[in-house]
């Protein structure tokens, strides 16, 4: 199978309207945008969002696509930070049919699509899972086998992202598990701390089954993880991370 | 500022900065091969480690050393790249 590469578009800023919003987790919302002449993307890819205010200040930040390809819409997936400048505006205020600008798809390193092959391992943490989300979905719209196991951390139960949509998931070759770092519900099945050495054993993350190890969410995570990972052997280059930003996981 | 005024442990991977390098190279500069001055490491744009400031300044997530530097000055935007770059251009 051929490797497609994204199509070659100059990146340029779009005017995107929301078409629908949808709660996601206490602190988390999914925003579905339609963008005129969306060049397409891959799964992983993620777009930059600008913001002006009236007295011409500019604030940009990047948001992973959540959506596969295959979707006419543009699906985002945005977690509150409380103290932020940008995600309290894009969780608590925007409004179906408003306006926002957005450009993309950027990023061609931090993607898989089937012909990238397998065993996949994905970790997330927090909001990183939404660029996973991305490849998982295009996986099962294209029909691929590739064996998946995923690992979510998250720090409670009322944060986790997609769990519906993940449970159904969870079958034919995909394996979900959880982790929950600060506080779990009495009867909770899953994981109850940070993410260790024997939880990436348990998922898979083994050198010996050669995966395509993808890992995503705030820095402190993913350095964290990618630590365990050398340390079980693994060789950095077959490890592709993705950094969303400062804080730990 | 001075753009390799760095806040460690705040970085980015090249990933981060790919929007803006995009407007720089007119190329997704996360897919060029680099083959590192210091340490031999071959890796992409996107495992490189990005540091925010004035500029952006990229290093070898495996030595740490300066692999690339973009920096805003007057009315242009001054590019150092260090080490050895592979750039796929496709022509159309
Ligand atoms: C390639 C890429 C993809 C991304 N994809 C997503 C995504 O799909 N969904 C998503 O929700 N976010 C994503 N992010 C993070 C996003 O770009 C913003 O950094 C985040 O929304 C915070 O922006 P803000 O303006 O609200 O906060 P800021 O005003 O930038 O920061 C406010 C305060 O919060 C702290 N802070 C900043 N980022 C985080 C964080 N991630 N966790 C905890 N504290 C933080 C800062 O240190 C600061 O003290 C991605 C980042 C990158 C680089
Ligand atoms: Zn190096």
């Amino acid at each position: 199978m051929e490797r497609l590469a994204p199509r070659k578009t100059p990146l340029v800023w779009r005017v995107a309207t929301v078409r629908d919003v949808r709660t996601e987790s206490a602190t988390a919302r999914t925003i579905v945008f339609d963008v005129p002449d969306w060049p397409g993307h891959l799964p992983g890819q993620h777009v930059d969002i600008r913001l002006t205010a009236e007295d011409g200040y500019e604030a940009q930040r990047s948001y992973s696509i959540a959506s596969p390809p295959a979707d006419h819409a543009l699906e985002l997936t945005v977690e509150l930070i409380d103290t932020g400048e940008v995600s309290p505006y894009l969780v608590e205020e925007l409004q179906r049919g408003d306006q926002i600008e957005l450009r993309g798809p950027i990023g061609g390193y931090f993607t898989w699509q089937p012909a990238d092959g397998g065993p996949l391992v994905l970790l997330a943490g927090g909001s990183g899972l939404v660029p996973l989300m991305a490849m998982l979905r295009h996986r099962d719209a294209s029909g691929a086998t590739v064996p998946v196991s995923l690992l979510v951390s998250a720090r409670a139960l009322p944060a986790l992202l997609y769990r519906d949509e993940l449970s159904c998931r969870a079958r034919d070759g995909v394996e979900v598990s959880y982790t929950l770092t600060r506080e779990a519900p009495s009867g909770w099945t899953g994981w109850n701390r940070r993410v260790d050495a024997e939880m990436l054993r348990a998922v898979g993350a083994d050198p010996q089954r050669r995966p395509l190890v993808y890992v995503c969410g705030p820095t402190g995570f993913v350095e964290h993880v990618a630590e365990l990972l050398v340390g079980l052997g693994h060789d950095p280059h077959a490890i592709k991370t993705e950094r969303f930003g400062p804080s730990g996981g | 500022m001075d753009p390799t005024d760095e806040h460690e442990g705040e970085h980015l991977d090249g990933n981060g900065v790919a929007g803006i390098l995009q407007q720089v190279f007119a190329a997704d500069f996360t897919t060029f091969q680099r083959v590192c001055q210091s340490c031999g490491d071959r890796n992409m744009g996107g495992a490189l480690r990005s540091y925010l400031g004035a500029g952006i300044v990229l290093r070898c997530a495996n030595c740490g050393d300066v692999a690339m530097r973009v920096s805003p000055r007057d009315r242009e935007i001054v590019v150092e790249m260090r080490g050895v770059w592979s750039v796929a251009i496709t022509s159309s």
